[in-house]
């Protein structure tokens, strides 16, 4: 996760950067020469290594990211099980998509909900426990790292066997309701629990959203907080009348960083319930997964990887389209 | 205002490039394991052979053992073992490997693979081979590793279905280990849950022990060309009713506890901390089951039907094959033999995969003196090959497809959210589009 003057906030200094390139461009011949003089002098040379030290990311983009990404719209329309060549079928592999396969639209389903479930519980625990530790507190940056840890390890595979064994029927979660009397369901085992359990493993994972936040909270100008409260308004009214709307560049990016990650949910599903039951956790990548490297179906696993691709490029534009009218900018 | 839409585009470019990313990345995840049997390293090793194989943690320790073993008897050749993990995950990996041109040069193959691997010319034709001694090994089990006339795998060992059972508690219903018809054993279960309060059974269902009922019934998963099923709707409704009563009577755990077992002899499996009693399995579990437990537990041959067929049959647990680009196939013929043959490498690798197929190795694992759950092993094995039937022919490549279909299936059958009937009418026609449109 990158720090957030990479959101929408971020405007000025793009512009900025933008403006010295212009500026580098047109003085380059002029200054090749000058070695100790004005700053200026150095850029151009600066710019050359620049891209020097850039190479390795940009051939690593290229050779491992472009690609394959390129490689992979072609195998989507193809028939190809790795060990025979590719076969040209055309839109066959899309075709089957919509119209034959059940799962496609399952796991859809699965990862709407998902989504709809784990991100809103993820922002407003995230955006609660910013709001904690911002305030000034001594030892805050031991608090914020412990609240980050999850962020962390929360993908890893060890964290998805414990959740396992935390939500089994037998579990500490079981386990810890038959104390107080309550007879916990059989969370991993009912198709409803099943879902929830792996949203809220997904939620717990606020941390860096939670560091996004406050983050943004330090760039809110005190003064307005102390002119509202000269002007006798609430803490309620304050939060919501000063804290959101300043946030709201920084909620919208924690919205849609969120929306893509529950998009790509892969380990949770795959290594506590494998996608059961019933199909019910059956997550999109889990499935395309299985498509490509237990059946062996790759041009339709390629296929069903690009309307993802599709899918959530729309969505976000969609959420700026219409998220972006709440969001206030500064300049 | 035009400052602002620039963000939004240079945003939402970076989203998608993060979205794809995320789906990219997948593929990769799985980390490779090099390496383990790096100790001989400084031993200057002339040649280096790649092994790749699967199982559970005692399967991978008794294969380390069996290569330190030959990296003893021929110091100047090296094995670099890639240990996959469980079936599934190897052969995600192996494809990947296969298609990328660099596959391990000994790898473990399974009977439901061969065909395919084998026809696209990935393995090495090992008939008439001259580093590997067949003579150790019996026609009929060796025959299972031609595919069109070559030899593209010898089997390591065989295996057949059984049911492992706790013997006391069976004792107690009056069970003492011999072959019952599906109706006798049906009671037998009743009998034992009701006297113990436990699940007599796990619910055994799945695509393979489904192709053993059907064969019963003188039917089988697949028609001889593979391109249909080759079984009535009535016998696959049949299987699923006699489960589904089972059930109801509680002899069998419901649904919401199988839907969460991973794996035979797992800890998620019911069978290992004794909250059910018997699990019809193929006979290597006893090995893996008895270290998990205390109990003393019996084998069986499994269930027979009244009147129809012998379905009883012996598969080649695995086989080991040979790459066909290999770069040393003489050193790698001389493990594969070494695997077979060789007399410690049979005592290091035990039973875990089965009887193994070499005359020498039995007799020498005999002589040295077997564990129980071993002896149990060699007698069921004994025991089946009198009356087993010929296995069928390796099965179409949608196999995999079906068989999860088949999963998917069985599960919403057991939580109640379909019929038998409703389940095997769909399903079937589910996997006979799949076998006519050849996988896709």
């Amino acid at each position: 996760m990158t720090s957030p003057r990479t959101g929408p906030g971020a405007t000025p200094g793009h512009s900025g950067k933008r403006g010295d390139r212009v500026a580098v461009a047109t003085s380059t011949k002029a200054n090749v020469q000058a070695n100790g003089e004005a700053a200026k002098a150095v850029r151009p040379r600066n710019e050359k290594v620049a891209y020097l030290f850039l190479s390795p990311w940009i051939f690593g983009l290229v050779v491992f990211s472009l690609g394959p990404i390129l490689v992979s719209l072609y195998l989507s329309f193809t028939n190809y099980n790795l060990l025979q060549p590719p076969k040209w079928i055309g839109l066959e592999n899309y075709v089957h998509m919509f119209t034959q396969s059940q799962l496609f639209a399952t796991s859809l389903v699965d990862t709407l909900e998902y989504i709809l479930i784990s991100v809103p519980i993820k922002m407003v625990v995230a955006l609660a426990i910013a709001l904690l530790l911002s305030l000034e507190v001594k030892g805050i940056g031991v608090y914020r790292t412990v609240y980050y840890v999850p962020s962390l390890i929360g993908t890893s595979v060890a964290v998805a066997y414990l959740w396992q064994q935390m939500f089994g029927p037998d579990g500490l979660i079981n386990k810890g309701l038959a104390l107080v009397g309550i007879h916990g369901p059989n969370w991993l085992a009912e198709p409803r629990t099943a879902l929830f359990t792996l949203a809220m493993l997904q939620a717990w994972q606020f941390g860096s959203a939670m560091m996004i936040f406050v983050a943004g909270l330090k760039q809110i100008p005190e003064s307005l907080y102390e002119a509202a409260i000269v002007d006798g308004a609430g803490r309620l009214y304050r939060f919501f009348r000063i804290t959101i709307p300043m946030l709201s560049p920084v909620i919208f990016f924690n919205l849609i960083m969120s929306i893509i990650n529950g998009f790509t949910q892969f380990t949770q599903g795959y290594i506590v319930t494998d996608g059961g039951p019933l199909n019910a956790t059956l997550f999109f990548a889990l499935y395309l997964y299985e498509e490509a490297f237990n059946f062996q179906n790759m041009g339709y696993a390629s296929a069903l990887a690009w309307f993802l691709l599709v899918l959530v490029g729309v969505l976000t534009f969609l959420v700026f389209r219409f998220g972006s009218r709440y969001v206030y900018y500064e300049s | 205002m035009r400052k602002k839409r620039w963000t939004w585009t240079a945003s939402a470019a970076a989203a998608l490039v993060l979205a794809g990313c995320g789906t990219a990345a997948q593929g990769g995840s799985s980390g490779s394991q090099a390496g383990q049997a790096a100790g001989n390293a400084d031993s200057k090793p002339v040649v280096t052979l790649t092994f790749g194989f699967w199982g559970d943690a005692k399967e991978e320790a008794v294969t380390l053992a069996a290569v330190k073993a030959f990296e003893k008897a021929y110091p100047n050749i090296h094995i670099q073992t890639e240990f996959g993990g469980p079936f599934n995950q190897y052969f995600t990996k192996l494809s990947t490997e296969v298609a990328g041109g660099n596959a391990p040069d000994i790898m473990q193959m399974d009977y439901d693979y061969i065909e395919a691997y084998a026809k696209e010319g990935q393995l090495l034709n090992l008939k008439g081979a001259k580093g590997i001694n067949l003579s150790t090994i019996s026609p009929s089990v060796l025959k299972s590793g031609y595919i069109d006339g070559g030899l593209y795998g010898i089997p390591n060992a065989i295996d057949c279905y059984s049911m492992i059972y706790d013997q006391n508690a069976f004792a107690k219903a009056g069970y003492h280990g011999q072959r019952v018809s599906w109706g006798q054993w049906a009671a037998i279960l009743e009998k034992v849950h009701k006297l113990t309060g436990k699940w007599a059974e796990d619910d055994d269902e799945n695509w393979q022990t489904f192709g053993y009922w059907a064969r019963q019934q003188g039917q089988h998963l697949y028609n001889a060309s593979g391109t249909k099923l080759g079984f009535a709707q009535s016998t696959l409704v049949s299987y699923l009713n006699y489960w589904a009563n089972l059930r109801r009577e509680g002899a069998v755990p419901p649904g919401t506890v199988t839907s969460l077992i991973k794996q035979a002899a797992d800890p998620t499996d019911p069978m290992v901390p004794g909250k059910s009693l018997a699990e019809m399995t193929w006979d290597a579990y006893i090995v893996s089951f008895q270290s998990e437990m205390t109990k003393p537990l019996g084998m069986a041959l499994p269930p027979y039907q009244p009147g129809g067929p012998e379905g009883l049959y012996l598969k080649p647990s695995q086989f080991w094959s040979i790459y066909s680009k290999t770069k040393y196939p003489q050193q790698a013929e001389l493990f594969v033999n070494f695997l077979l043959n060789n007399v410690s490498a049979g005592k290091a690798l035990g039973l875990d995969r089965g009887i193994p197929v070499s005359s020498t190795v039995r007799a020498a694992l005999q002589k040295a003196g077997l564990s129980r759950p071993e002896q149990q092993e060699f007698t069921l094995t004994d025991q089946a090959l009198k009356v087993a039937t010929p296995i069928d022919p390796p099965p179409p490549q949608p196999n995999k497809e079906i068989d999860q279909d088949f999963g998917n299936m069985v599960q919403a059958v057991q939580y109640g959210k379909e019929t038998a009937q409703q389940g095997a009418e769909q399903f079937m026609q589910e996997a006979n589009d799949l076998l006519q449109n050849g996988g896709e």
